[in-house]
């Protein structure tokens, strides 16, 4: 008896030891891993074709429009030329084509200030607002604050008629001040800066307090860094939101203003023209304008901006 | 593979599970082994038994290994070698779920979103149970001839159920909990509404009970009849269900498949989880608590709640891990005592993992304590305080901690480094003889086996490559040397480093008219020396093997037979290394001497994986003398494996011998609490007196904590005194004998008979 | 000794008021900013805004602008009630304002159950961690952060005609007219339903660029469930299924509402990817005198229409763009507002606590 039940005790490890739960789950992440390769293959795909359509001259474009990866003439320039440059090849001189006004130049210029200023901005008077009703409270502050977040229900389709009103009666419509001004009175950024904020310990800016700092060192100086985390993200949102708005900047300036318009307004122009012509290479070599300061910034940190739009999901 | 299709049979006829008859204990590991993917061994051999209702506690310091044990009985963690059997039942593969254990987590894991009451009938709802099956109606008929001679309590039960508002069939239900009836009969009694009018009536107008009751008697007689016949026809209907089945059923209802009982797997009803849970509720005073969720809860709760769930399965083995870490101080030793009385009430099976020893020594009927990886001793608390089997149990178990103290052994003495002797008397020194004895044969034993003497072998193997690198290089800085010389220019870079070089220096430059062949002639003969000492040896190691590796070993090194070619030294030992790495059937048992005596002696750490990976860290050792080979200057050149087990082996050899022979080191352990005030001790087992200095002094109670520097120790005793001791204050203290134990410096061992009968 | 006592308490009133000054004016200092660019550009813009909605405005010369009641809103809920003059007008208006509402909504129905259980799926492999996970998690991301018109070029070159070498046509060897067929036409009822093909790729286009964002949310929600939960059930003795019911989703239940109302709204707000990709169209002849009169309009496209993109309606039809988006404006605001109470904390009650003390009585 006693042998046997060895054995078969033994039996038992041998069999079970091939599905045992190490073995299940190194398994599953093969799999997992093969799928997650063909979906990712696929998803990144849109990515090569922009980029090697970009780089495609007209001519191959109309002859040889199905060789995408390889162009039959090889890789050319001449989009980019074209869009940044104004400099049409010889072939397509004098043809209708060649009249289009692409001011590439300034509309990033144009999104680069709106973005980023706008950011800059937007995350000093938020992160002030935010400083005093975490640090700060006075009466009625908390009732402020509920009005506040109140608010957050009303979208900002309902004022931007009055918005728009607004900002032409008051003769903004011919700068670029009429970009970044409206967004300063975002309650969303300001909330989720001060949900950030409750969590710094109080006795930190008390302890700066009996040191005999003002509010306003106190501020810069522990409050700020203490909270970079938080003001990266929202600057990344806003970052992208400004970045990749259209619909205010459309309501804002029309067709003369084009020497104003954002990359976004001037792109829509620049698919719109591509559409009846042949210049759809143009597009493409706008769209990997449009997006390589975009895609850079991810290369280098997706990292961080991936765990930092985790955490503002997380917390919220 | 024939044997393998009958074991397949035999397992399926068992239902793919095994019982061990010959399993004495509750639970029972032997040889349990955990070594991760990642090549990092956890647990090493570790074997306990467990009889049933006790209260084991695994207790060590983080990264020991006690929760990883742990996790392998739950089997959240696969078993990498040995076997574990839960009553019987050989379980390293059986899921948790089915092994019918039940855990508290160190974090609790409730289920945030549910309130107290689901969290604790979560288990109950998960799974199903095994139920004998039973003609329901005749026991049902059974219980009702019990109600039926008391009507007045039928109507009271109505009564107290139409208080509570229900609807029919709730009420059924609740009426048949408070009688103690099946819901069947209930739902009968029920039906006739006449019975439940008047029980309205009677629940309406509560002043007028007694004359409500006979009305409700009278009534109820004359419906007895009625019912029971009922009852009758269904117990014939159910009974001709089961038989026409072909069940038999015997006099008290339970039906029979042919001799034994026939069971069913059905999930618990919605009533009986509320009585189970209300019942772990009763018990842990959670009731009130009972629609709260985790996050509106104390720690405490939380941790009652913890254990509510699972003691509320009534499961074979309870398991707990850390369960009272995260509270704070005065909660943790209130839950201690509730966890005590818990397991002193419900006799459950228990193992529970902590770093604590203070929780261990007043939970556990038994201890384990563990030491990376490794079990050191496993003992009710009484013997592990008394009788540690080590230095690290000692020092482990107790608070404050066993002062330990360098010294040395002579004929019988204890004596410490400022020259206080204790004086251990006859009985002990024969105790230390037989331990060393018994230490050295051991150890001996050992270095009989193959294993190590293939480590021996390796570690020669290394050694000739070692000196045939130098060989190489000593001819080449010749060269280079005399090159510079002839050059004029370059010298100044070869400054001689290791003893080889300077001596090929010296022979460089003081007869500079040798020739370079002359010199290689010297270097060689020079070298060949070392190199055939230790071919010798190697040689002499291999006959010694008595393996299946034996002969291909010893051809190895054989001279040429007829039509051979001479081999090269590098072939033979190219040749001979694989076979030398067949060391992987190296025992534990082994591991555990270079474990023990790596931790525990002087200025050594453990470097236990070094054994375990020998092969994988051969290989570096080879590119290391490989690196020997191409780097001109060597800085080290016992770079090579000092790590080795024969080596280690040797050395402990030497060192037992040593030991037996007059004085050596040992430590010496003494509790603060056998350290007494000199003037207020008395007793034949008393020690000389010896005087500290105090440096704190700190009052608990009717004890006082006295710290002291002796002997560069940072001693502490713990007096019971009627006098107060002062800080830096000179105060003499005496210790006593009996308690006095004493440490082998090499293994940690304690020299004492018990470490002996181990 | 009483002159002391009056000093003192005079000092103590006087600091104090002092002290609440200076507090009051730091902390005005601090938020001033921000409150009044939210009053400049919030409170003001809103009421004007809402003002507007019930004014005959000509945007070119505002100061003639006069109150015409509710007038806009008849438009849009009731044309048949606005008189005789602008009855027809009124009409189409209200029929290309639902037109454009529905095709919001219906994409959105469709849109948002896979832009939360595709991400949420991707998210529980990616949880699996296999090799490179962190490659996977950025790569799957990627897609989000390309700003529209970006992604408008490369999927207006996939699905051009072939006379203009849209690169599927060549490659299919096709000739679809993407943004000028119709898919399919139905008819229930006495309404004739036609859907424009070029919701395929405006689909799909949102569909590549569109969850990014959840998909982190809801990754970094699973890896925030405890490990020991897991290992809780399964000596619990749950199935697997259970175990996704009783801890996966009850784990990441803030992330899975959280996104669901993002996207909702996301996608009730629909305007960039059509007015790229089709511009609205193909337009439909009867209404194309009217705003948002397209084929794949949305309801931001049709306010879009009137304040931005064709600048007649400035001065004709501004108090209905006005009004639209302040019946949009509501519409989000209820479902914001669902949200809120679906997320609220709820009470257990105390059912079983009340079983409990009974049951407790008993024994």
């Amino acid at each position: 008896m006693g042998k046997n039940q060895l054995t078969l005790e033994r039996y038992v490890g041998y069999r079970k030891a091939n599905q045992n739960r190490h073995t299940k789950i190194q398994y599953g992440k093969i799999i997992t891993f093969i799928f997650l390769t063909i979906f990712c293959i696929i998803w990144v795909l849109p990515f090569f074709i922009m980029f090697l359509g970009s780089l495609r001259g007209h001519l191959d474009n109309m002859n040889y429009p199905k060789e995408i990866f390889y162009p039959h003439s090889g890789y050319t320039l001449e989009n980019y030329k074209i869009l940044l440059l104004q400099q049409y090849p010889e072939d397509m001189m004098g043809s209708h084509n060649s009249t289009q006004e692409y001011h590439m130049g300034y509309w990033f210029m144009n999104s680069c200030i709106s973005a980023i200023g706008g950011t800059l901005l937007y995350l000093l008077v938020a992160s002030l607002a935010a400083y005093c009703f975490t640090f700060m409270p006075v009466r009625g502050s908390k009732v402020l604050f509920g009005i506040l977040v109140a608010s957050m229900v009303i979208p900002g389709t309902a004022t931007a008629v009055g918005n728009q009103m607004n900002i032409f009666s008051w003769g903004l419509n011919k700068s670029l001040l009429a970009l970044i001004l409206p967004g300063l009175g975002g309650v969303y950024g300001m909330y989720l800066i001060k949900t950030f904020f409750m969590s710094i310990p109080k006795d930190l800016v008390e302890s700066a307090k009996m040191d005999g700092y003002s509010n306003l060192e106190i501020f810069f100086r522990i409050v700020l860094p203490l909270g970079k985390t938080v003001l990266f993200v929202q600057g990344l949102f806003g970052f992208m939101g400004g970045w990749n708005d259209l619909v205010w900047p459309q309501m804002l300036f029309g067709v003369k203003d084009n020497k104003l318009w954002t990359l976004q307004v001037g792109m829509a122009y620049v698919i719109n023209n591509s559409r009846t012509s042949d210049l759809i290479g143009t597009a493409l070599a706008g769209g990997v304008i449009c997006l390589a300061p975009v895609l850079v910034a991810y290369i280098l940190a997706s990292n961080k901006i991936i765990e930092g739009m985790a955490s503002a999901g997380i917390k919220r | 593979m024939e044997e393998n299709v009958n074991l397949k049979e035999e397992l399926k006829k068992n239902g793919g599970i095994i019982r061990n008859e010959s399993i004495q204990s509750f639970v029972c590991l032997k040889d349990v082994n955990k070594i991760y993917p990642n090549g990092i061994q956890a647990v090493y051999d570790f074997n306990i038994d467990i009889k049933q209702h006790e209260f084991i506690v695994l207790v060590g310091p983080s990264g020991c290994g006690k929760s990883t044990t742990l996790r392998m009985i739950a089997g959240l963690e696969d078993i990498s070698s040995g076997y574990l059997h839960i009553d019987k039942v050989l379980s390293n593969y059986i899921p948790p779920k089915d092994r019918d254990i039940s855990m508290v987590f160190q974090s609790y894991a409730l289920y945030p979103q549910m309130t107290v009451y689901d969290n604790i009938a979560f288990p109950l709802k998960a799974r199903k149970y095994d139920k004998i099956v039973k003609v329901l109606s005749m026991q049902a008929k059974m219980e009702f001839d019990a109600v039926k001679e008391q009507p007045e309590r039928l109507l009271e039960g109505m009564i107290e159920s139409l208080d509570k508002k229900l609807n029919y069939a709730s009420l059924a239900v609740y009426v048949s909990t408070k009688l103690k009836i099946q819901e069947i009969t209930a739902k009968l009694i029920l039906s006739y509404k006449d019975l439940l009018a008047l029980a309205r009536k009677a629940f309406g107008d509560s002043d007028n009970l007694a004359q409500y009751q006979l009305e409700f008697k009278t009534l109820f007689d004359s419906k007895k009849e009625e019912i029971d016949a009922t009852l009758d026809s269904m117990i014939a209907a159910e009974k001709q269900n089961y038989e026409s089945k072909g069940f038999t059923i015997k006099k008290d209802g339970v039906v029979y498949q042919g001799e034994k009982p026939l069971h069913q797997k059905v999930k618990l009803t919605k009533e009986e989880i509320r009585q189970k849970v209300f019942e772990a509720a009763k018990i842990l005073d959670l009731g009130p608590y009972l629609d709260r969720r985790p996050k509106e809860l104390s720690g405490g709760q939380m941790q009652r709640v913890a254990l509510g769930r699972a003691i509320v399965r009534n499961a074979k083995v309870f398991l707990m891990d850390e369960p009272l870490s995260n509270l704070d101080a005065k909660l943790r030793v209130q839950m201690r005592s509730e966890i005590v009385r818990l397991h002193e009430r419900i006799g459950a099976t228990t193992i529970y993992v902590t770093h604590d020893q203070t929780e261990a020594m007043t939970m556990a009927t038994r201890i384990a304590v563990m030491s990376k990886g490794w079990c050191q001793q496993i003992g009710e608390p009484e013997v592990i305080y008394s009788r540690p089997n080590n230095i690290f149990v000692a020092t482990f178990i107790g608070s404050p901690a066993m002062n330990i103290f360098e010294g040395t052994y002579e004929d019988g003495k204890l004596t410490l480094d400022d020259g206080f002797v204790m004086d251990m008397g006859a009985e002990f020194k024969t105790t230390h003889d037989a331990f060393y004895n018994q230490k050295l044969e051991e150890t001996r034993g050992f270095l009989a086996k193959n294993p190590v003497k293939k480590m021996h072998g390796l570690f020669l193997h290394d050694e000739i490559l070692r000196l045939l690198a130098e060989e190489r290089n000593l001819l080449h800085y010749s060269d280079r040397l005399r090159a510079a010389l002839s050059k004029g220019q370059g010298e100044e870079k070869l400054v001689p480093l290791t003893e080889g070089e300077k001596k090929v220096h010296a022979l460089v430059k003081e007869e500079g008219s040798k020739s370079l062949d002359e010199i290689h002639g010297e270097i060689k003969a020079m070298m060949e020396e070392q190199i055939n000492a230790k071919v010798e040896e190697l040689k002499a190691v291999i006959e010694t093997i008595d393996d299946k590796d034996r002969d291909a070993l010893v051809a190895c090194f054989a001279p040429a037979t007829d039509g051979q070619k001479e081999r090269s030294l590098e072939e033979r030992l190219k040749a001979a290394k694989p076979l030398l790495l067949n060391i992987m059937d190296i025992t534990t048992k082994e591991l555990s001497i270079l474990h023990n005596t790596t931790a525990f002696s002087k200025g050594k750490k453990s470097e236990k994986e070094t054994v375990l990976f020998y092969t994988k860290r051969h290989g570096k050792a080879k590119a290391a003398v490989k690196g020997y080979k191409s780097s001109i200057h060597v800085k080290d050149s016992n770079v090579v494996l000092t790590n080795n087990l024969w080596l280690v082996l040797t050395e402990l050899e030497r060192k037992y011998e040593a030991a037996l022979q007059g004085k050596h080191d040992v430590r010496i352990g003494i509790r603060p609490e056998h350290i007494h005030l000199a003037r207020e001790f008395n007793s034949d087992k008393k020690s000389s007196g010896f005087t500290v200095n105090s440096d704190v002094v700190e009052l608990l109670g009717s004890e006082l904590l006295v710290h002291a520097n002796y002997n560069n120790v940072d001693m502490i005793a713990k007096i019971s005194t009627g006098t107060l001791v002062k800080a830096h204050e000179d105060i003499e203290l005496s210790c006593e004998l009996d308690k006095v134990l004493a440490f082998d410096v090499n293994s940690g061992d304690t020299i004492a008979s018990w470490s002996l009968a181990k | 000794m009483d002159k002391m006592n009056t000093l003192e308490k005079y000092a103590l009133r006087s600091s104090r008021t002092k002290t609440e000054f200076k507090r009051y004016g730091t902390a005005l200092l601090f938020l001033a900013p921000f409150i009044l660019s939210f009053i400049l550009f919030f409170i003001v813009p809103l009421i004007y805004g809402v003002r507007i909605s019930f004014m005959n405005f000509k945007f070119s010369s505002p100061g003639t602008a006069s109150y015409n009641g509710a007038q806009w809103y008849k438009f849009i809920f009731a044309p048949q009630s606005v008189g005789d003059k602008l009855s027809k007008a009124a009409t189409n208006a209200s029929a290309a304002f639902w037109r454009s509402f529905m095709h919001s909504f219906i994409f959105a129905l469709i849109m948002v159950p896979l832009a939360v259980l595709v991400p949420l799926g991707l998210a529980i492999l990616v949880n699996i961690k296999p090799p490179g996970y962190k490659i996977f998690r950025a790569l799957i991301y990627m897609p989000s952060i390309v700003p529209l018109t970006a992604a408008g070029t490369i999927f207006s070159m996939l699905f051009l005609d072939r006379s203009q070498h849209g690169l599927l046509n060549e490659i299919l060897g096709t000739d679809i007219k993407w943004f000028v067929d119709s898919w399919f036409k139905f008819t229930i009822g006495n309404f004739n339903g036609d859907v424009a093909l070029a919701w395929i790729p405006i689909f799909l286009m949102c569909f590549w660029g569109g969850w990014g964002g959840n998909f982190i949310i809801l990754s970094a929600g699973l890896q925030n469930i405890p490990k020991s939960l897991y290992e809780a059930s399964d000596i619990d003795g749950a199935s697997p299924m259970k175990r996704v019911m009783a801890v996966t989703i009850p784990g990441i239940k803030g992330q899975l509402v959280l996104c669901l109302f993002t996207t909702i709204i996301g996608y009730l707000g629909l305007y960039g990817q059509n007015y790229v990709l089709s511009n609205g169209g193909p337009v439909i002849p009867a209404l194309s005198s009217m705003p948002g009169g397209g084929k794949t309009s949305t309801i931001m496209y049709f306010i879009q229409d009137i304040v931005a993109n064709r600048p007649t309606f400035k001065d004709t039809l501004y108090g209905l763009g006005a009004a639209a988006s302040i019946v949009y404006a509501i519409l989000v605001g209820i479902i914001s507002g669902i949200q809120m109470w679906a997320t609220r904390d709820r009470k257990p009650g105390n059912r079983n606590s009340e079983a409990y003390a009974k049951w407790a009585r008993i024994n």
